[in-house]
């Protein structure tokens, strides 16, 4: 009963401050807004992240730490060093334990995007999310020598469509001056939308990017070297070294086996790494920063719950006489007391529950945009127990901070008799 | 000076042997020595089923406390221990300790009795037996009704204190992952 009596008289008393509690209301709003976005966020884009590569169980490159061949292999950021002699590769797939190996061959560019060369395996093998395999909007995967699947990011950037012909440049770099211009490529097919590095990526046949670099051999094209794509194809295009491979191992318990010998791989110094402990070697790194940010919208929340104290405090200054009459009529200086403290408590569930409304329906209109401008897949979904726990914590601590307002009402309530109340 | 047909070919196929030796990627491609960092370890777990396949390696300091031949009787008693330790109880475990050891093999690189020997008879110099020591154990575990959610303590870490880092690396068939136990945090589980 007096629950309920102290409920509907603090409910009165809020809605009859209502003009200047709302502002303080929409401060919180935003913050908790904030702190909610960032730690929803930080779960989607680790995510997105971890989900970059899965079911590949070791890439392999030339000797150089694990981050960067993850980098430079799944990434496409940075280069290599060195790359791995074919017959490396041959040897590698030849092994009875590994399952399939995919090549890939890097070092060119389409308008910024990365050339990849690889085979047919790697549209059958590569895995990303929960084990997706790769699919095609329009057209098929590469057959001809001179075929190009794109990325769908890179197709729906420069407009391409099956049949489109393009010029590839010679080496990396978003503006190149050396293309190469003897041997077009014809779009054959482009991928879905992956959310991954995938889609920023052009795919050609190992032997394409061998036949293109003919001619090649000092870095540039040498008159009357290079060859038309009809001469190129009477050559051996078999490629004398790649950049990396990526590995699936037939029965999982082996990977470290495999990795330690391809480690100590006699025939040329090679790595081979575990991408899903390199994933998670870099996201350790990264959760530094997320951390950080996070701490800070922490501290932005307990900021705009002070502001909220600050006001709750000058609306106490004119609350004497409310306070005389609440005594008057026999209220308990505890019940003033908590008073205030149900107040503050209901001001941050309202804001909670804005801020819950507010980031839904801000992500639902920022998501499609982010994944067509960005490739960054984020969707709406369940909030996980850390994120309700989380925003639980902001009514538990206005509770904390009301005691403030609470502790002073109580004391006034004690002190001021009704004839000071009436008096003033 | 002058060489018979023979004895040039038998220097060209010398030479020729030695330019592969020294040029051959053999030459530059084997390994470089492993890192060894006092207070750091590594365990490596590979799961298929309800079976574990653990390789934990460790420079020796971090479990007996020297990098050397064992001196004195208690000594050697400790790396008696310790190795009987490895051999038989679980590295890591499930909460309900329902992990059993089915195999075991616990080795101290850089303990070549030969070499000993040796430098015993030469002097009694006490440092030429002071290397890099690593052990390397590599175990075989059964852990009964296993499931993805299930937590793993490593045993290994509350045993020896010297590790002050464990590096686990693991994988399985729904993918791979790896976690970093510092001080007192010694629970891990294999998801991503």
């Amino acid at each position: 009963m007096k629950i309920r009596l102290a409920l509907s008289l603090a409910w009165a008393s809020l809605w009859h401050r209502r003009r200047v509690l709302t502002l303080a209301t929409l401060t919180l709003t935003l913050s908790v807004t904030l702190l909610l976005g960032v730690q929803y966020l930080r779960t989607e884009v680790r995510q997105s992240f971890t989900n970059t590569i899965s079911g590949t169980d070791l890439i392999v490159g030339a000797r150089s730490g694990q981050l960067n061949l993850l980098l430079y292999t799944v990434f496409h950021i940075g280069d290599a060093t060195n790359n791995i002699r074919w017959s490396t590769y041959q040897d590698l797939a030849g092994d009875d334990r590994i399952d399939w190996i995919v090549p890939l061959s890097l070092g060119d560019s389409y308008r910024g995007h990365r050339v990849v060369g690889t085979d047919t395996g790697f549209f059958d093998h590569f895995r990303f999310g929960r084990g997706e395999a790769l699919s095609l909007t329009e057209g098929q995967w590469f057959g001809d020598v001179f075929d190009v699947v794109l990325g769908a990011e890179v197709a729906r950037k420069h407009q391409h469509a099956p049949g489109d012909e393009l010029i590839l440049s010679h080496g990396g770099g978003r503006t190149s001056f050396s293309n190469h211009q003897d041997t077009p490529f014809r779009v054959t097919g482009i991928l879905a939308p992956t959310g991954t590095p995938v889609d920023q990526a052009v795919y050609i046949s190992l032997a394409g990017m061998e036949a293109m670099h003919i001619g090649w051999e000092s870095g540039i094209a040498i008159p009357g070297r290079t060859v038309t794509p009809d001469q190129a194809r009477a050559r051996d295009l078999t490629p004398t070294s790649v950049t990396a491979a990526l590995v699936g191992i037939e029965r999982k318990v082996m990977t470290f086996q495999v990795q330690r010998q391809i480690n100590q791989y006699q025939g040329e110094p090679l790595s081979a790494v575990l991408p899903g402990v390199a994933l998670s070697e870099l996201w350790r790194i990264m959760g530094q920063f997320e951390r950080a940010l996070l701490g800070i919208t922490g501290l932005v929340v307990i900021t705009s719950l002070l502001g909220l104290v600050a006001v709750l405090l000058t609306l106490q200054a004119q609350r004497n006489r409310e306070i005389a009459i609440l005594r008057a009529t026999g209220a308990s200086p505890s019940l003033v007391a908590a008073l205030q403290v149900i107040e503050c408590v209901t001001l941050a569930s309202i804001a909670c529950l804005l801020a819950l409304a507010l980031s839904a329906g801000g992500l639902a209109v920022v998501s499609p945009w982010l994944l067509e401008q960005h490739g960054i897949q984020i969707g709406l979904r369940p909030l996980a127990a850390a994120e309700w726990l989380l925003l639980a914590c902001v009514p538990a601590t206005a509770a904390l901070v009301g005691l403030l307002p609470a502790l002073l009402a109580w004391r006034q309530s004690r002190t001021h008799g009704l004839s000071h109340g009436m008096g003033e | 000076m002058s060489h018979t047909p023979e004895r040039r070919r038998s220097l060209r196929a010398a030479g020729s042997v030695l330019a592969i030796s020294l040029l051959s990627p053999a030459a530059f491609g084997a390994d470089n020595p492993g890192a060894h960092q006092h207070g750091h370890s590594q365990l490596q777990v590979a799961v298929e089923g309800d079976r574990l396949d653990l390789i934990f390696t460790s420079p020796a300091q971090n479990l007996a406390g020297f990098e050397r031949d064992a001196r004195t009787p208690e000594e050697e008693a400790r790396l008696e221990t310790i190795r009987k330790w490895l051999e038989t109880n679980p590295l890591i475990d499930t909460a309900s300790a329902s992990c059993s050891v089915i195999d075991a093999v616990a080795r101290q690189s850089g303990s070549d009795g030969d070499q000993q020997h040796q430098e015993h008879h030469h002097d009694h110099d006490d440092h030429k037996d002071e290397g890099h020591r690593e052990y390397e154990v590599s175990q075989q575990l059964n852990c009964q009704d296993l499931t993805a959610e299930d937590r793993f303590n490593a045993a290994v870490m509350a045993q020896f204190p010297g590790i002050e880092v464990l590096s686990v690396q693991w994988v399985s068939e729904e993918g791979q992952g790896s976690v970093r136990l510092e001080g007192s945090q010694t629970g891990f589980s294999l998801q991503r």
